[in-house]
């Protein structure tokens, strides 16, 4: 605090006390050189007989931490021990030396009841009006946050590895073709329908009873051991279907929502060759009978990239933080990469082609 | 200090500092919002500040902060004798507490928040200087220089009366 003339006495006082440290001393010096009114106040001055009854300087007793050491009660310190009283800080026989006082001089005892007076007393009507505002949330309300905080993260990446790994819903059909249809031109003549559309139509057809598994979990069936006819199919020529023997591999596109089902067919070129053994090649059929029925229901009522950005931003919401999720796709509008971004870090994925 | 310990702070102590920001401030807005401010400054130490220590954390951080708004809204003026002694004699008091009351409004900063800390709070001398940033002799003069003032001030009043 900055020595002026509102607080000079206080210095004064201390520096009698000896309580200035040598740094304030050289301050107060050099504040009573430019303030010369202030030196009467100095000790020296003090130890002035005919100027020591003029003194002003207030409160010199009260500072003295015992009262005890005051030789008597006197005019001059009388008000001072009626502060010291009031502030509870004088012993039983300085307060018997103050009666003692109060009884020679009546007169003190309407300023000693004065001093009693005025102790101040709260006003317990005044009450701070936002408390529940200033309070914070407890623990409860903290495990609650980071569960929130947990659920959010898991969610979110639930749905992002959903979303990169979605495998294509890839089943290897393979069938007979126990006579060939065949279709009459204009002219009346006939001939036999192409391989091609005929594999087309029983895809067709294998496709519409796996849409309509996935949408009725519960009728799917469980898997029946295919058996593989031990004699060759043949045509009505008597020649061995080879080209219905080839093994068709199909590609079932999860289709978003009120987007038809596409389906692209994939012909491996053709080896000449009739395989020993054909087989109905089902990986996993059965464990992924359910959870392909579980997505192709969740498919139907959910936008994966909708559900992906929806969790994104509540998880952004519960935990105050700032995760983005972008995507890529290619010409067609079709997706082949996410990207989930922190403010530190990028976790990206391509589709498995 | 836990969360709990701080609420209960809030519990404890928020209505002494309201009414002893409010006195000296005489603006009700300004006081919540130097309330605010202290618990503010005490959530963000929470972890460094003991449950013991709060109490004074709180009163030492409201009485600066205090002092701080009253610098920007230039309203640190000194105690005019003579304006008040003219309001004194214009004004009606209803007892005592209100007697005190308009005196210690009356009294400089320093010596009002001192008195109202050893009066309100019951806070000891030593506790006042650590919280006001005073040393324990300056406030010992304080709250001599304030009782006279008040004595003064009441007896003034009841003789008028």
């Amino acid at each position: 605090m900055k020595i002026s003339k509102e607080n000079i006495e206080v210095y004064l006082l201390d520096y009698m006390e000896g309580n200035l440290d040598p740094l304030l001393t050289a301050e107060l010096m050099a504040f009573l050189a430019e303030n010369p009114e202030y030196e009467k106040w100095l000790p020296e001055y003090e130890n002035s007989p005919e100027q020591a009854s003029r003194l002003s300087l207030g409160g010199k007793t009260f500072l003295k931490k015992d009262f005890p050491d005051i030789p008597a009660v006197t005019a001059g310190n009388f008000e001072e021990f009626c502060i010291a009283e009031s502030e509870g800080i004088l012993n039983k026989d300085d307060i018997a030396r103050l009666n003692g006082y109060v009884a020679h001089h009546p007169e003190g005892s309407q300023v000693r009841d004065l001093y009693g007076r005025l102790r101040l007393h709260p006003d317990h009507s005044l009450v701070y009006p936002g408390k529940r505002l200033l309070k914070k949330s407890t623990g409860r309300a903290m495990t609650f946050r980071y569960v929130s905080f947990v659920l959010g993260a898991a969610a979110s990446i639930a749905l992002l590895l959903m979303l990169v790994n979605r495998k294509p819903d890839t089943v290897t059909l393979t069938g007979t073709q126990p006579d060939v249809p065949r279709v009459e031109n204009k002219t009346g003549q006939s001939s036999p329908v192409p391989a091609l559309v005929q594999d087309q139509e029983d895809l067709t057809r294998s496709t519409s009873k796996r849409v309509a598994a996935r949408d009725n979990p519960a009728e799917i069936p469980d898997p029946e051991p295919e058996t593989v006819p031990d004699t060759i199919p043949q045509n009505s020529t008597g020649m061995p279907l080879l080209a219905t023997l080839e093994p068709i591999r199909a590609t079932l596109q999860q289709p978003s929502r009120n987007e038809p089902v596409t389906v692209r067919i994939v012909l491996p070129p053709a080896t000449g060759a009739i395989p020993e053994k054909v087989k109905v090649v089902r990986p996993a059929a059965k464990r992924e009978s359910s959870v392909l029925a579980f997505m192709g229901s969740l498919a139907k009522r959910l936008n994966f990239w909708d559900a992906a950005e929806t969790a994104i931003s509540g998880f952004n919401y519960l935990t105050e933080t700032q995760l983005s999720l972008s995507k890529t796709t290619d010409e067609n509008g079709k997706l082949t990469g996410l990207a989930l971004g922190t403010q530190q870090y990028i976790i990206s994925g391509n589709k498995i082609k | 200090m836990t969360v709990a310990e701080y609420n209960q702070c809030v519990d404890d102590f928020s209505d002494g500092i309201f009414r002893f920001i409010l006195k000296n401030m005489k603006d009700p807005e300004k006081a919540k919002d130097v309330v605010q401010d202290t618990y503010e400054k005490l959530w963000v130490r929470v972890t460094e500040v003991s449950g013991e220590k709060a109490k004074s954390y709180l009163f030492t951080t409201a009485y600066h902060t205090m002092i701080d708004v009253m610098r920007k809204d230039n309203r640190m003026e000194n105690f005019d004798h003579s304006r008040h002694d003219r309001q004194v004699s214009e004004q009606a008091y209803n007892g005592l507490s209100e007697i005190l009351e308009a005196a210690v409004s009356r009294l400089p900063a320093d010596q009002r928040s001192v008195i109202m800390l050893r009066d309100y709070e019951g806070y000891s001398y030593e506790d006042i200087a650590s919280i006001t940033g005073l040393s324990e002799s300056q406030v010992k003069v304080y709250i001599f220089r304030g009782r006279m003032f008040l004595k003064n001030f009441l007896g003034s009043i009841e003789a008028l009366i």
